[in-house]
């Protein structure tokens, strides 16, 4: 590209604000930004019908992938059950409502929340960010004093069904992400549809403390 | 809200519909004392606390109870000053606030701040509308009207838990605290021009502001000494090695206060008269052990592993114990006039309690099967320990005011009603904290089986429920125990205090 056509973009932009970043790079971008972060802190709300509340009603956790500690609130009939999780490696813990941290597999997680594939590098939330079907950049707004634009658009099933086992293999799933374009930085995102069974339901993921300093080590049993 | 509308207001100058009125806020704000108890498991889990931190439900009945007890003895004095209409309006408005703030509550926090609210604007009705009682009548009709007064708030109470828990099952639990906003409002509507008017002769600045502030000082601090906010490792909160000496430190402060100030909240110096010292021991232990039956019956029934009850069941089965109380109170007065004592009926009443908590102590998860055709055993245990309960009442009302005289009487009752609520606010206190840590200690190497395939996982978990269902009762049976051993302390009490005076000499 010619020098002065650049030097001609740089001045329009810096005179008129940047203007909306196009979604698709944007997306891309920030999946590869972030599937490199090597640690985050994460929490996320779920919001669903009163009748048929999401099995999974909050979560917070730190992140070193693909290692997770988090604590979900889980919608057991009438009442909430707290277990505490942490994956280390092939490992996984659990606690529950009584005794102490147990050792299980990733795979009997998922009976109760597997919250390490959400964020797996391979198939977890940052590596789908790509897959997003006609995405749309929306409005610009602030995310936790970040300065960000919403970026909307849908998600397959198949693959919102490797971030949550739970959600139904048809059709597709709309998806809303809140991204600053100057670090590519994904602090927001929520996520709706029959996402824990049949009924509607929706979750907002935030974002914080990426690289901050996190050790996550297996608990003591018993 | 405007003034003009007055023509189609009830005529508010008739006592008889003014003291209506102002009873029927009564009513309401004795409805929601104990409203939450059958509601406790879904407001939690509508505030996003998971079963495991049951321990962060004990503000929401702390709360009501601090705010009543902090704000109690201050609203008679307040309505000699400012009226008592207006008195009662301001107190109406912070009941409906507090409403207001529990409806519309998405934290726990602001539950109870709501419960706060409520607890001391329906704390601050109780003397105002006994105040306003005696100033509307006199003589023989004064006696009669106050003991009405009284029955509707004991009424509230008893229908306050029914009341909660057909709500919470039906339309929700935010709807028992949305319904007081319209009947609130046209409460004050109806007294709106009495409660605009000030007092033309205004009484003196009697608020004892520094004892109260002492007196919700100590209280606060003693709560929150006895709140186990991590019950897995103590029983009590992790300040209490300074709070409670603090709190102690209040209280002794507030006594010499009371002593002293030319208006106090409490005249301090009756409790030196065994009589009235015993009396308001018994009810403060009453008190205790009626917030025991009130928490832990409903919580028991909505045990998922013991009885799996919804909030109206679970409201149902205490309602059995609760309809006991206004029977027994009724039964108390008539026993207490017929055998001529009054600690043979206050004494037996407690007696009769503390057996019926015994009994109850030893329930399992077959203690709802029915035992002949329709009756059950469990009916006749729960009537008999709220009967119990009630059967005190009279008596123990009768030789507190026998000290204070007739002329108190406003002044005594509230003093039943506080000692009442300190008795539920310290045993409940208490009793949570330590119920909770003893649960802990015994779960605390019982491991879930984890979900998987197979007969194997299914056996494991029929043993886990089992033996969760067995901890949650042991927690439940060492908590009853402990209130039947309260009870039979306050019956002694009772026996050895509540004396008939002997005739006067001259």
């Amino acid at each position: 590209m010619d020098a002065r056509w650049l030097v001609a973009t740089a001045v329009i932009v810096a005179s008129c604000g940047s203007p909306p970043p196009a979604a698709a790079p944007l997306l891309d971008a920030t999946s590869h930004r972030m599937l490199l972060l090597g640690s985050f802190h994460f929490k996320l709300q779920a919001e669903g019908e009163a009748q048929h509340p999401p099995l999974v009603q909050d979560a917070e956790g730190d992140v070193r992938p693909p290692d997770v500690f988090a604590k979900a609130d889980l919608h057991q009939g009438e009442v909430l059950l707290e277990v505490d999780l942490i994956v280390v490696g092939p490992a996984a813990y659990l606690k529950s409502f009584t005794g102490g941290w147990q050792q299980t597999s990733p795979a009997q997680l998922a009976h109760y929340f597997d919250v390490s594939a959400l964020f797996s590098p391979d198939a977890g939330l940052f590596a789908a960010l790509p897959h997003t079907v006609s995405p749309a950049t929306g409005k610009q707004g602030s995310v936790s004093g970040h300065s960000t634009y919403q970026i909307s658009g849908q998600l397959p099933a198949d693959v919102v069904h490797s971030l949550l086992p739970l959600a139904a293999q048809t059709g597709t799933y709309p998806v809303q992400y809140w991204i600053d374009p100057a670090t590519n930085s994904l602090w927001q995102a929520s996520l709706s549809g029959p996402l824990f069974d049949a009924s509607h339901s929706s979750i907002t993921f935030s974002f914080s403390a990426f690289d901050h300093p996190v050790t996550i080590t297996p608990p003591a049993l018993g | 809200m405007t003034i003009q509308l007055r023509s189609p207001r009830l005529p508010s100058g008739n006592r008889a519909v003014l003291l209506g009125l102002t009873s029927a806020g009564l009513f309401l704000g004795a409805l929601d004392a104990y409203v939450v108890v059958a509601a406790l498991l879904p407001m939690l889990t509508a505030v996003h606390i998971p079963v495991n931190h049951l321990e962060r439900a004990t503000p929401i009945i702390t709360g009501f109870l601090l705010g009543y007890l902090a704000v109690m003895p201050l609203s008679g004095g307040l309505s000699d000053r400012f009226g008592r209409l207006r008195t009662f309006g301001a107190a109406l408005i912070l009941f409906a606030a507090g409403s207001l703030v529990t409806a519309t509550a998405v934290s726990l926090s602001s539950v109870v701040v709501g419960r706060l609210l409520q607890g001391a604007g329906g704390g601050a009705l109780v003397p105002v509308v006994l105040a306003l009682a005696a100033d509307l009548y006199s003589g023989n009709q004064r006696s009669r009207v106050l003991g009405w007064v009284g029955g509707i708030q004991e009424i509230g109470s008893v229908l306050g838990p029914l009341w909660g828990g057909v709500l919470a099952a039906s339309w929700g639990w935010r709807w028992i605290f949305w319904l007081n906003l319209p009947v609130a409002g046209l409460i004050l509507w109806s007294l709106w021009p009495r409660v605009r008017e000030r007092p033309p002769v205004q009484g003196p600045a009697d608020a004892d502001w520094l004892g109260a502030a002492l007196a919700a000082a100590g209280l606060g601090l003693l709560t929150l000494a006895l709140y186990a906010a991590n019950p897995i490792k103590s029983p009590v909160g992790s300040g209490f090695l300074w709070q409670f000496p603090a709190a102690i430190v209040f209280f002794v402060l507030f006594v010499l206060r009371e002593r002293q100030a030319p208006h106090p909240l409490i005249d301090v110096r009756y409790f030196a008269e065994a009589r009235f010292a015993g009396a308001a021991a018994t009810n403060a232990i009453a008190g205790a052990a009626l917030i025991v039956a009130l928490v832990y019956i409903p919580l028991l029934a909505e045990a998922p592993t013991v009885f799996g009850m919804n909030s109206r069941q679970a409201a149902w089965l205490l309602f059995r114990l609760m309809i006991g109380i206004p029977l027994g109170a009724v039964l108390g007065g008539l026993l207490s006039s017929a055998l001529g004592s009054w600690r043979v009926v206050a004494a037996g009443g407690l007696l009769l309690s503390g057996l019926g908590f015994l009994i109850l102590s030893r329930w399992d998860q077959t203690a709802l099967q029915p035992h002949l055709a329709v009756l059950r055993a469990a009916d006749l245990q729960l009537f008999v320990t709220g009967l119990g309960l009630g059967l005190l009442i009279a008596p123990v009302s009768a030789a507190l005011l026998d000290v204070v005289g007739e002329s108190q009487r406003g002044a005594g009752a509230s003093t039943l009603v506080l000692m009442r609520l300190l008795g539920m606010l310290v045993g409940f206190s208490a009793l949570a904290g330590f119920g909770l840590h003893s649960f802990f200690q015994a779960t605390a190497h019982l491991q879930p089986p984890i979900p998987g395939f197979g007969v194997d996982y299914a056996v494991r978990l029929v043993q886990y429920e089992i033996r969760l269902r067995q901890a949650i009762l042991d927690e439940y049976h060492v908590i009853f125990r402990t209130t039947a051993l309260l009870c039979l302390v306050g019956a002694a009490v009772a026996a050895l205090t509540l004396r008939r005076s002997r005739p006067r000499p001259g």
